[in-house]
């Protein structure tokens, strides 16, 4: 644990450290003479700041976070009880219901550190809240608090930038009910390189519900002792991403992801979560056709857990095709498959069974805060017969609510 | 033996990746900024939109590819009052870049240096995608271009100061010509001061103030909101007997419902390039301006 806070402070340091990490006697001179002659510049030629400071630019000023308020509401029918499991947030049974109240309010902190807050006011749990390093050297980020695990493209991504009114058969047996999140810090390189490549590396403590959230991992409570007494009890995770554009219209992601923790079914035993993904767009920018858009995201992952006597192998993925015909409509088709592929799975435990499921939804867009969604589903579960569902979704987002990653 | 190969080697790929270029990196979100920084920046910079001038700069995607361009800058320059706060935000975070974040010597937001215009009183989203420091348009105006095009030179001044008595020979030479063009534009747009238009989406409204033409309604219902048949059908009601001759729009919005409203209420379709880059040949402000001024005032 020594270790951990040792850690937590040399990053913290070195957060601050930064601005003067160049700084040397000759460039600070440097920096002196360019000074008196910037501010002999400023006086000659320097325009003045123009907008006038009234109304709502003034409040602009004003130092708030940006909020928002993010309310999915659905109406769900399913033509027969015995279904696939849904996940959190989706639909599960016949009838209306609130999927999800986001509260949202991020922030800079000050010029070293952002604060981001997701808290979900209609089942009250938190999401995600964490700082951000706006200035470490190296081309490093650093990230504390209760974070989402970078592993995949569907994990990181909030009920409103979901593309279905349901999450992936994957994501609900491989990650969580939610996400696949903890308390924890992250630290990601941006390499040198050309292209984008993005080294990412978690640790998530596993103290309590607060501390993990998770389907595939075991918490502190399960260690033979019961409590956290080394880094074998903590959960990583790490992640890489390629990407590159081979013009101004196409634009292509690649992911290699990896966890490991200690399985939820035998004391100190291992778990271990390998996944890669592919997001393919094409938007034609080029064309002034930017209204339009194509997007093929792939991500499949295998799990292997260590459970009593045995160790269980499973896998799953989904690949989805996002059709933006305008600004206003995009269809969006998504076949998705979870299947055990070895071992004897503990009975009861999300290691067993297969499911199998296609999804079509049509989403209009009136505008850029509010959406309506209709989706069919049809799906299978090993030994169940075929069902469909239907739901027809209802977003709005009211406030300032912030970007969104690629 | 075989991890220090591996190791020199990764060194080595990243020591030949590291950007060698001493010139100053300015990375603009609007291509009519990287125009101006280049013109005024000339040998010691170089210039990259993030945007294509064919492109609504509402929506635009926060690629990784343009996080490495924003990481790698020297000099962010933006167009501010929340027209990229979509996607520019993930961009500047995400690029891990300390010089560019907003208050850093980096940064320029362009529109602290124009007088904005419709600003809202109350900014509620009931009024549509309304922005509540003011109308962030400005760019199809040469007046506030010009504004910000000062604020680059005494950024590119701050940030390379021993290119001052370069850059500002520059400066000088891009007033100069400012001043030559302004008076030419204004001399072809003279004829036109009062014409009516009908405009797509809010956007020309610092444009149509600076040339003298009257914004008589807009396609749009509210800014963001897409244009409605019963929206459509009352504005060609109110502006029937108005005399409008121009019903003007940005390239990247669809033309079939401006070409109809413009043949029922006897005007006139013209699709401007609100960019640099909007279309062939447009790779300076001179050339967006001239481009727009032939075309108002060729088209019958």
């Amino acid at each position: 644990m020594q270790q951990w806070v040792s850690y937590m402070f040399v990053l913290l340091a070195a957060t601050l450290a930064a601005p003067a990490a160049n700084a040397s006697p000759d460039s600070e001179i440097h920096d002196f003479d360019a000074a008196i002659a910037n501010d002999a510049a400023e006086t000659e030629s320097a325009p003045t700041a123009r907008s006038p400071l009234t109304g709502a630019a003034v409040q602009m000023r004003q130092m708030n976070p940006d909020i928002s308020l993010i309310l999915d509401t659905s109406f769900g029918w399913f033509s027969q009880d015995d279904h696939l499991r849904q996940g959190g947030h989706a639909m599960n049974e016949n009838g209306l219901a609130v999927q999800g109240l986001e509260f949202a309010a991020s922030a800079s902190v000050d010029p070293f550190f952002r604060f981001d807050l997701n808290f979900e006011l209609s089942h009250l749990h938190l999401e995600e809240a964490y700082l951000t390093t706006l200035a470490l050297p190296l081309n490093m980020q650093a990230r504390m608090g209760y974070l989402n695990a970078q592993f995949g493209r569907e994990n990181p991504l909030h009920l409103h930038s979901w593309h279905f009114s349901n999450p992936s058969l994957m994501h609900s047996r491989f990650m969580s009910e939610e996400h696949f999140s903890g308390a924890g810090t992250e630290l990601s390189v941006l390499a040198p390189t050309p292209w984008y490549l993005l080294i990412v590396g978690q640790v998530l403590g596993t103290a309590d519900e607060l501390g993990l959230r998770s389907d595939s991992f075991g918490n502190v409570a399960f260690t033979q002792k019961g409590k956290n007494d080394g880094p074998e009890d903590f959960v990583y995770v790490a992640r890489v991403v390629n990407a590159g554009s081979f013009s101004d219209d196409w634009a292509l992601n690649v992911g290699l992801n990896g966890a490991w923790g200690q399985s939820p079914y035998v004391p100190d035993n291992r778990v271990t979560l390998y996944g890669a993904d592919l997001y393919l767009k094409w938007r034609p920018l080029s064309t002034g056709d930017d209204a339009m858009a194509v997007g093929l995201t792939a991500e499949a992952l295998v799990r292997d857990t260590q459970v009593p006597g045995d160790s269980v192998r499973d896998a799953g993925g989904y690949a989805a095709l996002d059709v933006q015909f305008n600004r206003y409509w995009i269809a969006n088709l998504r076949g998705d498959y979870v299947q055990t592929l070895g071992g004897e799975a503990p009975e009861g435990s999300n290691l067993q069974g297969l499911g199998r499921r296609a999804s079509l939804a049509l989403s209009y867009i009136p505008t850029h805060f509010s959406k309506l969604r209709v989706q069919l589903d049809v799906g299978q579960e090993k030994r169940l017969p075929r069902y469909v569902a239907g739901f027809l979704q209802l977003e709005v987002s009211a406030g300032e609510h912030g970007a969104h990653s690629f | 033996m075989k991890t220090s190969r591996l190791l020199l080697l990764v060194l080595g790929v990243l020591g030949v990746a590291a950007p060698a270029s001493a010139k100053l990196n300015v990375v603009t979100t609007l291509p009519d900024f990287a125009a101006i920084a280049q013109e005024l920046g000339g040998e010691r910079v170089n210039a990259e939109a993030l945007l294509r001038g064919t492109q609504d700069p509402h929506f635009a995607d926060a690629k990784p590819a343009l996080i490495v361009k924003v990481n790698r800058a020297d000099m962010l320059v933006n167009i501010g009052l929340g027209l990229e706060a979509g996607w520019l935000p993930v961009l500047m975070t995400q690029a891990r870049n300390a010089n560019i974040q907003v208050g850093a010597p980096g940064y320029l937001d362009g529109s602290q240096f124009v007088t904005a215009k419709e600003v809202p009183v109350k900014a509620d989203r009931a009024m549509g995608d309304v922005h509540s420091g003011g109308n962030p348009h400005y760019y199809t105006a040469p007046d506030e271009l010009f504004r910000v095009a000062q604020a680059i030179s005494a950024k590119l001044v701050e940030l390379d100061p021993e290119g001052r008595t370069y850059y500002q020979e520059r400066w000088q030479a891009f007033a100069t010509k400012y001043e030559q063009k302004v008076r030419e534009w204004q001399a072809k747009l003279a004829p036109l001061r009062g014409t009516k238009v009908i405009v797509y989406h809010q956007s020309w409204t610092y444009f149509l103030d600076w040339a003298g033409l009257v914004e008589v309604g807009a396609l749009e219902p509210k800014p963001g909101v897409s244009p409605s048949p019963s929206h459509v059908s009352r504005l060609f009601n109110q502006v029937k007997d108005q005399k409008v001759r121009f019903v003007l729009q940005e390239v990247y919005h669809p033309t079939s419902l401006s070409e109809t409203f413009a043949n029922k209420a006897g005007a006139t379709l013209v699709v401007l390039p609100s960019m640099v880059g909007a279309a062939d040949g447009i790779v300076t402000i001179w050339d967006k301006f001239d481009r727009i001024v032939n075309q108002l005032t060729t088209t019958k």
